[in-house]
């Protein structure tokens, strides 16, 4: 009887909705791009996100996680020939794309956790390859996730997640299978799960996976590895074989953090092949970040980061350094609902020779 | 250390990588029209067939996630394959008689590109093309050559082909040059620029010069070369060029040149022959054979060094014969056997004036022929194929 009670309570409740605001303006400078791409000023994007949390039973929850305006893609709204060769003679396919919205959805997922140390969460979520798709993106010391980190994570994907432990405790980890391409199995031409392993260990004591040390509590340090690893197998038209592949990725990170103080970084690493093209494909990558969140509320952060490509028909080196603070204007308990953000940005293309330069201002909102 | 325990290059020199049938095409291995593959950066290989004095091509796609598609031809008038010129994530460019073209990788499509000016409508054709010299997010050059029946000398036409736009074009200097010859062309990668050599009658007489291009088409420099007079498109392929912006290159009579910044001259090996120039770890080789031995030469400060022992060639060469065939999109991922595979064009892999494919570190990519056969009365055909095969180092 009282389970059934807590039920109706639970679900009399309704869900816990948070989210936030994003508005990011931007100006960038690109010293070698062509005339359309030497500068671009303007609002570069404004994105919201609304996370709803609820649970129908003690032990079992859901999670309904959107974001809208994050991604765009293009779609082909009309289609006709055309000649650009101006020799008269139809040469051409020329499409009119327009911009719509990419899938808004985060994460949907029910998790059933029988014991506090121990859940299953199943359905479309951010897969924990790499330390920071563990931080909420409202925690995040700069208004994206590190370059390097979007180069190697598979960001969303549809899967199921056994967790060990609480997230920021002494020892938690993961172990999942997802489909190993953000779509549904009905929906893709390759068949093969993709298998992840994660640990971290914070050996000094709680450490949560916030990018601004906000306690202004002694010193905290955690290490964390992740593994994935994703065997497929492509098909042609008639649906026989074409290949079988092989993708591995691995992941290892250091935090630190005391007194306002809080570094992280992550060294990532990818190695791909198949048996059709005898091309292996081979990439690493790191960044190292650093904010000092001070009582006044403001956060001066750095980042630097690089990926290397090091087989393939032109391999190539990346660099980003990025710098500037984070400003939180409210005090007392309050002090993460504003967050402005004010950046320099640069990318340097180092084996190609191009650089862009870009100065970034943003707010974040949170509810 | 770190790029080695992060690396892992598959083939050893002279090993071949999986065997992907491509098509049936006129021709007897190994005296096939065909060029060394191309591969884009996604990892999609292009394969272009067609005689160098002959107006019909063929271009073929082989997807990277398998399947090929192709056998198009541009419609290119005057001579036929002179290369490729240019790649993008999916595409490639390459170049046909007096035709600049690009295929699709995903689809094996090919269509002319700048055939006509955009601004003047004016039909061009492209005598010379230097290949691809840099590619960034930004830019992906290529120049050309190119005339037309209204200009009387010749222009450079630097193009951005991922943009798909002219970004500069400038008339042939001197101004007053007559009985102007296009010998060739190249590209050089470390310092972005285009070389063209040319041969004209100027106001001191007869010259001979390699002319040195930016991306904005302006004149760098002229490099004087000493030899005497050649047919227009003798160069065989391209000019290839060294990190210290040393020049070489080969023609159709087995003759080479050989240019640094100050100037350049010809001169025929004595003790082999040369098959073409390449480019290894940013120096120049002479790459040929003597006797039956490949070997290869460095070219230094200007100079052709004593040839040495080669064994890629013969490595790779000596793993042919009897393979097993990958025949995708045929409804079987079953290989078939081939008995008697051989080199479909070059007395033996790597022996080509044509650049080699930059596949992978250390691999490149070959052209094997397999069965012929013939019908009453029509031209032998042959069943081709291609695979990684590796290459090493010098």
């Amino acid at each position: 009887m009282s389970l059934l009670l807590a039920t109706l309570a639970l679900a009399a409740q309704g869900p816990d909705i948070r989210g936030y605001v994003q508005p990011q303006f931007v100006a960038r400078y690109r010293p070698q791009g062509n005339d359309v791409e030497r500068y671009e000023v303007g609002m570069a994007s404004s994105r919201a996100g609304l996370a709803f949390e609820g649970a129908a039973t003690e032990r079992w929850s859901y999670t309904l996680d959107l974001v809208v305006g994050a991604d765009t893609v293009l779609v082909v709204g009309e289609v006709y020939t055309g000649d650009d060769d101006f020799d008269g003679e139809f040469n051409s396919i020329v499409t009119d794309k327009t911009p719509v919205l990419a899938s808004i959805v985060r994460e949907t997922t029910t998790e059933w956790r029988p014991s506090d140390d121990l859940g299953l969460r199943v359905g479309r979520m951010q897969v924990p390859f790499s330390t920071q798709d563990l931080s909420p993106d409202t925690a995040l010391m700069f208004p994206n996730r590190a370059s390097p980190t979007d180069s190697f994570r598979e960001p969303v994907d549809l899967g199921a997640l056994l967790e060990l432990g609480q997230g920021g405790e002494l020892v938690s980890g993961a172990f999942g299978l997802f489909n190993g391409n953000g779509l549904g199995v009905d929906t893709a031409s390759e068949r093969g799960a993709a298998v992840l392993g994660r640990i971290d260990w914070n050996p000094a004591g709680f450490f949560a996976f916030d990018e601004t040390d906000r306690g202004w509590e002694g010193f905290r340090v955690g290490f964390g590895l992740g593994a994935l690893w994703h065997p497929y197998t492509s098909f042609d038209d008639s649906g026989t074989i074409q290949a079988t592949h092989q993708d591995f990725r691995g992941s290892g990170s250091v935090r630190m953090a005391t007194k306002g103080v809080l570094f992280s970084g992550e060294f990532l690493w990818s190695y791909a092949f198949d048996d059709l093209t005898d091309r292996p494909s081979t990439a690493y990558g790191a960044f190292g970040q650093l904010g000092w969140l001070q009582q006044s509320g403001v956060e001066p952060v750095g980042r630097l980061g690089f990926t290397q490509e090091i087989e393939g028909t032109e391999p190539w080196l990346i660099g980003w350094a990025e710098g500037g603070v984070n400003v939180y204007p409210i005090e007392g308990d309050d002090r993460d609902r504003v967050r402005i953000n004010l950046l320099a940005q640069s990318e340097h293309r180092i084996t190609e020779g191009e650089t862009a330069l870009a100065a970034n201002a943003g707010v974040q909102v949170t509810f | 250390m770190l790029t080695l325990l992060l690396s892992c290059t598959t083939l050893d020199v002279g090993e071949w990588g999986t065997f992907r049938y491509v098509a049936d095409l006129k021709g007897v291995a190994p005296d096939m029209p065909l060029i060394p593959p191309y591969t884009d950066r996604d990892g999609n290989v292009y394969v272009l067939w067609g005689k160098a004095d002959e107006a019909d091509t063929k271009v073929f796609a082989g997807s990277t996630l398998g399947g090929w598609r192709g056998g198009c031809d541009p419609s290119s008038d005057g001579q036929g394959v002179r290369g490729f010129v240019g790649r993008l994530d999916d595409q490639a460019y390459y170049w046909v008689g007096g035709t600049l073209a690009k295929v699709y990788g995903s689809s094996g499509n090919c269509k002319r590109r700048f055939s006509n000016h955009p601004w003047t409508r004016v039909e061009l054709n492209w005598e010379a093309i230097a290949p691809q010299a840099s590619a960034s997010p930004s830019r992906s050059p290529i120049a050309g050559l190119v005339s037309t029946t209204v200009d009387t000398l010749p222009f450079y036409e630097i193009v951005d082909i991922d943009d798909d736009l002219i970004i500069a074009e400038r008339g042939f200097t001197p101004a007053n040059a007559s009985d102007l010859r296009i010998l060739g062309a190249g590209s050089d990668p470390y310092a972005g620029t285009f070389h063209f050599l040319v041969q004209y009658t100027g106001s001191s007489g007869k010259v001979t010069e390699v002319q040195v291009l930016d991306e904005a088409a302006n004149l760098q420099k002229s490099i004087g070369v000493t030899m005497g007079e050649a047919e227009a498109g003798s160069l065989k392929a391209f000019l290839r060029i060294d990190s210290t912006g040393t020049g070489a290159g080969i023609f159709d009579d087995g003759s080479l040149i050989v240019y640094d910044g100050g100037a350049g001259t010809t001169t025929t090996p004595a003790n082999f022959t040369p098959y073409g120039v390449q480019v290894f770890d940013d120096e120049l080789f002479v790459l040929g054979v003597s006797g039956n031995q490949p070997v290869a030469a460095a070219i230094s400060g200007g100079q052709i060094g004593q040839p040495k022992s080669w064994e890629a060639p013969l490595a790779a060469d000596g793993k042919l014969g009897n393979i097993s065939v990958l025949y995708e999109g045929e409804g079987t991922d079953a290989p078939l056997v081939w008995t008697d595979a051989q080199s479909a064009f070059a007395p033996a892999p790597f022996l080509t004036p044509f650049p080699l494919d930059d596949y992978a570190p250390g691999v490149t990519t070959w052209i094997v022929g397999g069965p012929s056969y013939s019908f009453s009365g029509s031209e032998v055909m042959t069943s081709i194929a291609v695979a990684p095969v590796g290459i090493g180092s010098l």
